[in-house]
């Protein structure tokens, strides 16, 4: 199958909820991008998050395997360091095939703020083509 | 060249020396890289008569000060590779500088395996076994009982062979034991003839794998688990021979499946290209839950904002040499870690009595707060490693300021 999306996706509004309630996995309050790669090849992500007060810190290197979705929690990044929890942050993220990216956060805080499921924005990055 | 993370054009350093991670930086007067054995003895000769300090370095993974020095620093990277052996009783005579990737590799054409790893084999036969490194199994001692022979430079600069037979008590003081003893430069190890092993990971949640520990770690040749803080999620690592692996499907999904020689398969990090600091205790294996879940909880309660580290649970058999983590307790080992760019030190702490509450011992290598006057009550045999340490290097040639924080000599 033919690839769909953009190289290039970025999201503004992260923020990784500190407090979670009910069983984990299930339910651990997280910021999580649902990566859809409908190519036929592995597409190798590069994520780079920016933050209000510091520098950014990256890449972060994920791959999702072609003609498959993958769901990576921000949390869960480790390597070169910790997202902390709590705390605003961007992320630009880079892949080497087109894929379509969607943003969203679960926060099952006591007082859960809001609930968000948003696309990502996609920048049109290969100069007039189509993808 | 030094088998280390900076470099050295000569005998000479150029820049400071820094460990694995980047958290410890120094610059010793001198960096040597004798090219054998009898350098070695000539070099500590030299020092012993101008009273300076030399410190024996490996790879430099360790993250206390255990090498630290602004006198001489010897590296042993010239002095490696597989020396005498003898397939058929799979013993083998090492270069202490060796590194356990390569030698592995040279071992295997010779038809044996070490027998045991800890995560990564980036490490020298002289610090892993200065250090009582291990990796994890019930039946699994820590990676120093295997010296059972050798030889070794002394304070006075003469070389001395070693043979468990002959002196087992210099022998169970000198395994663990830093380099404070003298430096080996060469080690005879009791091996393994050469098989496979097969590994397989597993997720599961932390409720059925703790109500599995038990049998999971008995019934796995290699077993310890992973537990990560901020899902609750664990991954379980389980090594046995080919046919004797068991099926966890019913509670736990497959992760990774592979098969191959120990010094493929065990380690499995060793070109991680981030850096990490860490703090390691091992407390006896019946108190290990116990402890783990008060880390845990703590972990959760104040630690889960800056720390998406995971913790690794391992167990080390009992052993008999005086300085070792695992001296008379079959042991569990709970190691902390957060990435080496941000802070650690107050996390380490905070969770250090945790520890030390259930009578934890520190990993040698790896970073805590301990001092000779806590370390003593921890060790049944320290005042008798103090003695011989005393008896084999009066002047303290092997001693650094800190070293003599740590053992209070
Ligand atoms: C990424 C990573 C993973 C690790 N995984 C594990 C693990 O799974 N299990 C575990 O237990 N530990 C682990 N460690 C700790 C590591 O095994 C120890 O730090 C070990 O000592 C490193 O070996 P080295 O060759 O770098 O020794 P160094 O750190 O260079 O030296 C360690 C000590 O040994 C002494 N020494 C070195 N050579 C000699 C010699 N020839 N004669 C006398 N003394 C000598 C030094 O003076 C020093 O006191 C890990 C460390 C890192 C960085």
């Amino acid at each position: 199958m033919e690839a769909i999306g953009r190289r290039r996706w970025t999201i503004s509004g992260g923020h990784i909820p500190l407090e979670s309630n009910g069983p984990e996995p299930a339910f651990t309050s997280r910021d999580e991008i649902a990566v859809l790669n409908c190519s036929g090849k592995a597409a190798r992500l590069r994520i780079h998050i920016h933050y209000a007060d510091r520098p950014a810190v990256g890449p972060y290197e994920v791959e999702v395997a072609g003609r498959r979705v993958r769901r990576i929690r921000f949390n869960d990044l480790i390597f070169p360091e910790a997202l902390p929890l709590g705390e605003d942050f961007g992320a630009v993220i880079e892949a080497d095939v087109p894929v379509v990216v969607q943003f969203s956060r679960f926060d099952g805080g006591a007082q859960p703020r809001n609930a968000v499921a948003t696309a990502a924005y996609a920048e049109r990055n290969l100069r007039g083509g189509r993808q | 060249m030094p088998n280390t993370p900076w470099s050295a054009t000569s005998d000479n350093l150029d820049q400071d020396c820094h460990n694995w991670s980047g958290g410890l930086r120094f610059r010793p007067s001198r960096l040597e890289v004798p090219e054998s054995e009898e350098a070695v003895a000539a070099l500590v000769r030299t020092a012993a008569r101008q009273g300076r300090c030399i410190r024996p370095v490996g790879s430099a993974h360790s993250s206390s000060e255990i090498y630290l020095t602004d006198d001489i620093l010897v590296s042993l990277a010239k002095i490696r590779g597989l020396g005498d052996h003898d397939a058929q009783r799979h013993r083998a005579t090492v270069g202490a500088g060796s590194q356990l990737t390569e030698l592995s590799k040279e071992l295997q054409a010779a038809g044996m395996t070490l027998s045991n790893f800890g995560d990564v084999a980036t490490q020298t036969v002289g610090g892993a076994i200065g250090t009582g490194t291990h990796g994890s199994g019930r039946n699994s001692p820590n990676l120093s009982m295997m010296l059972v022979g050798g030889r070794l430079v002394t304070a006075e600069g003469e070389i001395r062979a070693l043979g468990f037979d002959e002196e087992p008590d210099l022998l169970r003081a000198l395994r663990v034991s830093f380099g404070t003893l003298g430096i080996l430069t060469w080690a005879t190890l009791e091996l393994e003839p050469l098989h496979d092993l097969h590994r397989q990971e597993w997720c599961l949640g932390f409720e059925p794998c703790m109500e599995a520990l038990d049998r999971l770690s008995r019934e796995n040749r290699n077993f310890d688990f992973y537990w990560y803080p901020r899902s609750d999620e664990v991954k379980i690592r389980c090594l046995n021979t080919p046919g004797e692996e068991k099926d966890y499907g019913a509670f736990a999904r497959l992760a990774k499946d592979e098969t191959g020689p120990p010094h493929a398969v065990i380690p499995q990090h060793s070109d991680l290209p981030h850096r990490f600091e860490e703090m390691e205790y091992s407390i006896t294996a019946e108190a290990g839950t116990e402890c783990l879940g008060k880390l845990r909880a703590r972990i959760k309660e104040r630690w889960r904002r800056w720390v998406g580290w995971r913790l690794l649970y391992r167990y080390i058999k009992a052993d008999d040499s005086w300085l070792s983590e695992a001296y008379g307790r079959d042991s569990v080992s709970i190691s902390l870690h957060q990435n080496a760019t941000l802070p650690y030190w107050d996390f380490f702490l905070d969770l250090e009595p945790i520890m030390r509450d259930h009578g934890g011992r520190p990993h040698w290598a790896k970073k805590h707060s301990l001092r000779a006057a806590e370390l003593k009550s921890l060790y049944p045999m320290w005042d008798r490693f103090l003695a011989l340490r005393q008896e084999m290097d009066p002047h303290g040639r092997f001693l650094t300021p800190y070293l003599r924080r740590l053992l209070g000599c």
